[in-house]
């Protein structure tokens, strides 16, 4: 006599402790703290804040610790954290003139205002593993203020002045396409479902919190060909922006903060535009903290998907709006890939009825063959 | 009261009854008049992210969320049963964000949620069926485009549709949509009715219940309003068939239920159950209460 | 001069709404969504305070349905301070004169002669219609000397018969000719003191009389 199958309620019980003895792992080792994630693993917050679209460390240092290192699994709980949080205001633009720059780098020119500032980096590193580092905590570490600013030029250039686009520079020159205001309310994809054919500001805010693999290999596959381009790394820029908002009762902006971010603007192949002119176009990317990689993707991408702005043929994968923007969302991936886990036992029972049905057929009719 | 129903308790602290905010709540509300007053389409809406992954049911949930109140009770069933996993996290979440008593019986609930199956037993006027919905669009798997689909249910033109089934018949000699079978709501629109089996498409015709739909990942809501014709998509010559067992249910008897396969050994052998885990108990329950009665019912459930 | 009264004389009241926030909207959602999906069957609200001529049940369905994204056309005789001011209070809906944009209208059922710029939704987009908040002064299955319908489709067994004290002929006209190929159209929800009732586009009506 078959005996139905229960206790799921205490299968998932238990399921939970042994996550939780996973996650601390052996005992005879110090428990990570938030703090020492928030310091020590910053890259991984940084692209926790980005794609979890929340900006604050110590809570996704938080997620982290949570997920032990599943860095999706960290933004889909930051995402569902910022689906409890109220809106008060909306803020004014970032004004990215005004960063005060930590790195600052342009591949299109050798030396300009503001100077080739490297700052902290990975990018002249040799990749060799570094063993030392294996030591737990008793290598003497660097003393950060006695480093200089890493920078390129031959004059030395104060930090504390507002260093100007490199984008602004050629638009003086007339050589590339302008951004203009067009003074119309953005989007909001966290609020309203999403619609084709989309809107920039849309397509830009959902690109911030695309998954920076996806954006990568898109954006890579417009280097390669699909869609290409002719991308030059116009400008990319990392620092600290002011946070404002003009609250109707005061009618004047206050300034709630500072958060630091990266930008990129790439300088794209030029085109003639409908005045007669010939310009450079462009495309932009934009992160919480430290991301260049994703900036950077994220602006080769933003060019391809602008593709109807130049009459350009959408016929590489990176130009295709529906298929990107409905893709690049890594909750909504992980979500339903990871959803092939539940039971489908019922649809596959369905199969499988039709399957044999089918097989019977196709055998009695074999059978009337020989006759 | 029964083992089956777990009376109501509080709400977790901190948290807004059932979770979501008012002004989302407000939205899905707005939603969902929308779908019942245009049987079968997909309304869009500002779907959030739930504390459950998308694809787990995080649409189902948000319906149920800006549906749910103080005097419900609830039940939540996936593949028919009350007890398996995704369920039970489901169920425990309500509990959790609502305190409304909950049930496993179908006919105490006034909210059912539900992924891939329509209870055994018919359901009643003011009962709310709340279906978990994966991909909302029945055209999808033929045209991704939403640009294109969108253009096909405003002008009715749903020619890819019957070519993709009469291919399948020109191949197999049968439709070979077993699950996820598509419907004409309200002789209009061409709809999913969520993965449920093509055994399960004949309850949703002219149902005194309200039946919701919920996709969260894809953010769309749809509806069938009580006494609404639902028709399997076929055609004269090959019509809507179900599907039929030759075995029955081993633990109840029936032989009118969807039965699930269960694997008993290495060398094959297999037993087959009831799907829907509630309706095998109740029949279970009431041989218990007329033996007699219940060998001559086998085969004639109602 | 009295020197306590500051106020002008005339400054409009805020009067209190639902009571218990969550669980009035969710059951006046419940009480719409029952109305909306069975076509004719009249739901009644528990909470009773109105705002002026707008009726209980139609100041529910305000609280209940609009915020900060929808918009609101007032016909003329509810565009009133006091109406305004707490609608406004209660659910901080957009007000707009332009009936072409308007997500919601509430107008008198009686008084509402001209329906045609209201949207009626696109094929592509169908649910961007709006949605009549109309106000009468009775409703019940069958009133003597009111309007009678018979009412059959989606959500009707078989037949539902309603009564309505009054609707304007340009309403009657609407609900008997559908002027819109499905599934455009406009959708109803009639209120009369503390009642409720709903006739979605897809509703077919049958004039019995007319009074």
């Amino acid at each position: 006599m078959y005996v139905a199958v229960k206790g799921g309620e205490k299968a998932i019980r238990n399921a939970h402790d042994l996550l939780a003895k996973r996650r601390r792992g052996d005992t005879q080792h110090a428990e990570v703290t938030v703090p020492q994630i928030e310091q020590q693993l910053s890259f991984a917050v940084d692209r926790v804040m980005t794609e979890g679209s929340v900006y604050d460390r110590e809570l996704a240092a938080l997620a982290i610790k949570q997920s032990a290192g599943d860095l999706v699994e960290a933004i889909f709980l930051l995402r569902a954290y910022r689906t409890t949080l109220s809106r008060f205001y909306t803020s004014e633009p970032l004004d990215t003139a005004n960063m005060r720059v930590d790195r600052r780098i342009s591949a299109t020119y050798k030396d300009l205002p503001g100077g080739q500032v490297l700052g902290s980096t990975f990018d002249y590193t040799h990749r060799l593993l570094d063993f030392k580092l294996l030591a737990e905590g008793e290598v003497e570490g660097v003393e950060v203020s006695g480093v200089g600013t890493a920078q390129l030029s031959s004059d030395e250039i104060s930090l504390s002045e507002p260093v100007p686009h490199v984008m602004d520079l050629l638009e003086q020159e007339n050589l590339i396409v302008t951004e203009t205001d067009q003074q119309k309310t953005p989007s909001d994809i966290t609020q309203d479902p999403p619609t084709y054919p989309s809107n920039r500001s849309a397509r830009l805010q959902s690109l911030v919190r695309g998954d920076e693999g996806f954006l990568l290999a898109l954006g890579y596959s417009t280097q390669r060909g699909y869609g290409r381009n002719h991308p030059f790394a116009g400008e990319i820029r990392i620092g600290e922006v002011d946070v404002s908002i003009l609250p109707d009762e005061l009618g004047f902006a206050v300034d709630i903060g500072t958060i630091e971010i990266s930008e990129c603007e790439m300088v794209n192949g030029f085109t003639r535009q409908s005045d007669g002119e010939v310009r450079f176009t462009r495309g932009y990317g934009l992160g919480f903290g430290q991301s260049e990689r994703k900036t950077m993707s994220m602006a080769l991408l933003d060019r391809a998907l602008q593709a109807d702005d130049y009459d350009e043929e959408r016929s590489s994968p990176a130009q295709q709006e529906e298929f990107v923007l409905s893709h690049c969302d890594n909750v909504e991936a992980a979500g339903f890939v990871s959803h092939l886990k539940l039971p489908h036992y019922v649809d596959f029972q369905s199969e499988l009825e039709l399957l044999r049905r089918l097989r019977k057929e196709s055998q009695s009719n074999d059978c009337e063959g020989e006759v | 009261m029964s083992d089956q129903t777990v009376h109501a308790s509080k709400v977790r602290d901190g948290y807004n009854f059932a979770y979501l905010d008012e002004q989302t709540k407000r939205m899905i509300r707005r939603a969902l008049l929308k779908a019942v007053a245009i049987p079968g389409y997909q309304v869009p809406f500002g779907g959030r992210e739930m504390p459950m992954p998308y694809g787990w049911g995080t649409g189902g949930m948000q319906v149920t969320a800006a549906v749910i109140g103080e005097q419900d009770v609830l039940k939540v069933i996936d593949q028919g049963a009350d007890d398996t996993t995704n369920a039970v996290s489901i169920r425990a979440f309500f509990t959790d964000l609502t305190g409304v008593e909950t049930t496993e019986k179908t006919e105490e609930a006034s909210i059912i949620q539900t992924r891939h199956r329509i209870p055994e037993k018919p359901l009643k006027e003011d009962q709310i069926l709340i279906y978990q919905v994966p991909i909302p669009d029945p055209l999808r798997f033929i045209e991704p485009s939403e640009v294109e689909t969108r253009k096909m249910h405003a002008l009715e033109d749903y020619g890819v549709m019957h070519i993709k089934l009469y291919e399948d018949i020109a191949q197999y000699g049968h439709i070979s949509t077993a699950y996820a079978y598509p419907v004409l709501v309200n002789n209009r629109y061409v709809m999913d009715p969520s993965p449920i089996p093509k055994f399960d498409n004949p309850k949703m015709d002219r149902s005194p219940a309200l039946q919701l739909f919920g996709a969260g990942r894809e953010k769309r809501i749809y509806a069938v309003p009580p006494y609404t014709d639902v028709k399997s998509l076929d055609f004269d010559d090959y019509p809507f068939e179900v599907q039929t067992w030759e075995e029955h249910c081993v633990i109840c008897g029936s032989s009118n239920s969807f039965l699930d396969e269960v694997i008993l050994d290495d060398q094959g052998h297999r037993s087959f159950i009831c799907s829907d885990t509630d309706y095998c108990r109740g029949r279970v329950e009431s041989q218990a209460e007329s033996p007699v009665a219940s060998n001559s019912d086998r085969g004639v459930d109602k | 001069m009295d020197k306590a009264s500051s106020q002008p004389v005339n400054a409009p009241e805020l009067v209190t709404g639902f009571t218990d926030q969550v669980a009035n909207a969710q059951q006046t959602f419940r009480l719409l969504l029952k109305a909306m999906s069975e076509p004719g069957v009249i739901q009644h609200i528990t909470e009773d305070k109105g705002v002026l001529i707008l009726s209980p049940a139609a100041f529910a369905a305000c609280q209940m349905l609009l915020d900060q994204s929808t918009s609101l056309w007032l016909a003329p005789e509810f565009d009133l301070p006091g109406i305004r001011k707490n609608l406004a209070f209660h659910t901080g809906t957009k007000f707009t004169g332009n009936r072409v944009e308007a997500n919601f209208a509430l107008c008198t059922a009686e008084t509402l002669l001209d329906l045609s710029l209201f949207s009626r939704g696109s094929a592509e987009y169908p649910e961007t219609n709006c949605t009549m908040l109309l106000q009468t002064a009775q409703l019940g299955n069958e009133i003597s000397g009111a309007i009678k319908l018979r009412l059959s489709g989606p959500g009707i067994s078989s037949t539902h018969l309603l009564s309505i004290n009054t609707l304007s002929a340009a309403v009657l006209d609407y609900l008997q000719k559908r002027p819109d190929p499905f599934p455009l159209g406009l959708d109803l929800i009639i209120t009369a003191g503390c009642s409720m009732v709903c006739i979605p586009r897809t509703t077919h009506v049958e004039v019995l009389s007319c009074m």
